[in-house]
């Protein structure tokens, strides 16, 4: 059922066995889950059914760092999550690929890498949330999917290979709604702003959350277990914000540090030897399977031994393909342009001329830097409640993978004569040409190592899944370390962000908290 | 929000999004629209190779200095039938790839072997 802070009456007190903090895609998943097993539950959302500015205020935040970005394309932390009923999935694109293996993988070559949760145990989790996310299947592969009518893969092999997403038509705060208006083991109180957490004297357990709305009622709820479910920035800002002593979880200094991006950003181009049409697998295609229409869309990624091997953070490459010979293609300022080159390559391959040229849209892993952290400020916000900064850093591990990995790229073409990359590392500038493509230029005089790198909108790490309390805030059951009963779900718990979108990932870990919980709580 | 090509990371993702259908089907109707046949490519290649290899002098003065790049390139043959050699060197720029055998020009990630032979045949 749903009910409104605002109506509560002024300082009262609520009773539940258990608190989940936030009503996206994780808090949302978990409370289904508890629910399901027979438990109640109540959930906390600060937004109501509806966006609102001045709750989606609540967001914003001072930002610092190397990626503040150009005054005309700053960070935007408000508006990258939302904050009402069904979190960012409200606006979110639907990109859904799990991780592979080697993305939690300890590497060599990288600081910090790899997850304590085996691989197998979170991919056990993985059919659960395609159902979640009302996908048709738990498959990813280009093999099963070509089995459906999807394109063929430009390049599979040991260096470079292609994966397929699928893209999600839930958002949550839609899909889910009259489930949980319906249901009697949920209630979603709206307009509910979890301010702080209250403990025993021992600091280990949570006893209450204090909640105020922005009208400034005030009301406590106890709880048994409370889960924070706010996101990779508002998680670690509760948590900081709860006690005198630095905040609840942070022993060792880790909460909120590690926050990651994915790095999205368009820094090449491709000539390939085939026309469009061979490559569609690389723009959203629909099928049907078993009467569902699935939209599916194949990208590129590392190989994983060239990971290892090359010691290179993840990265993935999706394609906007155009016909070269028509307008819509990208002009040089000065220099060989991409003709010539889809023209040099007609010699230079027995595959012939190239046929399309295909932008790169690079979505790259980052990696964990303990300076890029979220923070408390002096300042308060509209509930009384200490903002949050971030301070968000790339390192030069970020910038050379990028380059490194696009440069895999184009050496995965160029050995089997398919085509040639180039590289555009901060030098496109507007252009006058038709369609997407066309409107941009490449001026390479002014290619700079110092490239701007554009976001994914995905926050991570914040508060870090590790099995020993001195590399994480939260243990492999997403339990708080050093708390008897305070849990976090979402990308905030990924001990590093690997390198594809993170929703099924959290989406899979709320699930699997459902176990955990469901011991404890019978 | 516009990078700094001023193209909407939103456009970007509508191209990636949409761009599929629409621009496959009107791509092939301008190809075959604009007049280009297999016949004009020999000349668009060659124009197209010295215009790399402008790029590639620019880039790398010293590489037709390099033994270990020129390899067994005859120069003056190179020099008298550029896209020859090229079509000839094809196993040999193959390698390079899968070698890494590559050098940056102006962005574009090249064969060591095909950047030797398009700087010969740009203009010194």
């Amino acid at each position: 059922m749903f009910r409104d802070a605002r109506s509560l009456t002024h300082g009262e007190r609520l009773r539940t066995p258990i608190c989940v903090v936030g009503a996206g895609a994780a808090g949302i998943t978990l409370a289904r889950d508890l629910a399901a097993r027979g438990h109640e539950v109540l959930v906390l959302e600060s937004g109501g059914l509806d966006y609102e500015e001045e709750v989606q205020a609540l967001h914003e935040m001072e930002m610092t760092g190397r990626l503040f970005g150009p005054a005309d394309d700053p960070y935007p932390v408000t508006t990258t999550r939302l904050r009402y009923f069904g979190g960012t999935t409200n606006h979110w694109a639907g990109y859904c690929r799990p991780l592979r293996p080697v993305d939690l993988e300890t590497r060599p070559g990288l600081a910090r890498s790899g997850w304590d949760l085996p691989y197998e145990e979170l991919a056990r989790w993985y059919p659960a949330a395609t159902e979640v996310l009302g996908l048709s299947s738990d498959r990813f592969d280009p093999a099963h999917w070509a089995e459906h009518g999807h394109g063929p893969p430009l390049l599979h092999d040991d260096l470079v290979e292609t994966v397929v997403f699928q893209l999600s038509p839930v958002n949550f705060g839609t899909r889910y709604r009259d489930e949980l208006e319906r249901s009697e083991a949920v209630t979603v109180l709206l307009h509910a702003n979890a301010t702080g957490l209250r403990t025993d004297e021992s600091g280990r357990r949570v006893t209450e959350v204090a909640v105020r709305t922005l009208e400034g009622g005030q009301a406590t709820v106890e709880a048994g277990v409370v889960v924070l479910a706010m996101g990779g920035l508002e998680n670690p800002r509760l948590l900081l914000a709860s006690n005198e002593r630095g905040g609840i979880g942070n022993d060792h200094d880790l909460v909120g540090r590690f926050f990651c991006e994915h790095f999205q950003h368009t820094l090449g181009f491709a000539v390939v030897a085939r026309p469009p049409e061979a490559l569609a697998a690389y723009h959203r295609q629909t099928h049907e399977v078993a009467g569902q229409e699935v939209t599916v869309q194949s990208a590129l990624v590392l190989n994983d031994d060239v990971l290892r091997r090359e010691g290179l953070l993840g990265l993935e490459v999706q394609l906007a393909v155009a016909d070269l010979a028509g307008d819509d293609v990208p002009g040089t300022i000065d220099g060989p342009t991409v003709r010539d080159l889809g023209a040099v390559l007609g010699a230079a391959s027995a595959e012939g001329p190239a046929r399309s040229v295909a932008l790169c849209q690079v979505f790259a892993e980052q990696e964990l830097n303990p300076t890029s952290r979220v923070l408390l400020t002096d300042e308060v916000d509209a509930l009384g409640m200490r903002k949050a900064a971030l301070h968000w850093d790339h390192t030069d591990l970020d910038r050379r993978s990028i380059e490194a990995g696009l440069a895999i790229v184009g050496r995965a073409l160029g050995r089997r004569g398919l085509g040639r990359l180039q590289r555009t590392l901060g030098n496109l500038v507007p252009g006058e040409g038709e369609g997407p493509l066309g409107r941009i230029d490449i001026d390479p005089a002014r290619a700079t190592p110092d490239f701007h790198l554009a976001h994914g909108n995905h926050h991570m790490c914040t508060t870090r899944m590790a099995a020993d309390p001195s590399q994480g805030v939260v243990d492999l059951d997403l339990r708080v370390h050093g708390t008897a009963n305070l849990y976090v779900a979402g990308s905030s718990v990924f001990a590093t962000p690997g390198v594809a979108a993170p929703t099924i990932t959290l989406v899979a870990l709320a699930a699997r908290l459902a176990d955990p919980l469901d011991r404890e709580l019978s | 929000m516009t990078d700094e090509r001023g193209l909407t990371r939103r456009e970007v993702l509508a191209a990636l999004a949409a761009g599929g259908a629409a621009a496959l089907g009107v791509g092939a109707l301008l190809r075959a629209r604009d007049g280009s046949s297999d016949d004009d490519l020999p000349a668009e290649a060659a124009g197209a190779l010295k215009a790399l290899g402008t790029a590639v002098r620019a880039a790398h003065p010293d590489l037709l200095d390099d033994p270990a790049a020129v390899g067994d390139l005859d120069v003056d043959d190179v020099g008298a039938d550029p896209l020859g050699a090229l079509t000839a060197a094809r196993p040999r720029i193959e390698a390079d790839y899968a070698e890494g055998a590559v050098l940056d020009v102006q962005g574009w990630v090249l064969s060591r072997t095909e950047c030797v032979i398009a700087a010969i045949a740009a203009p010194a």
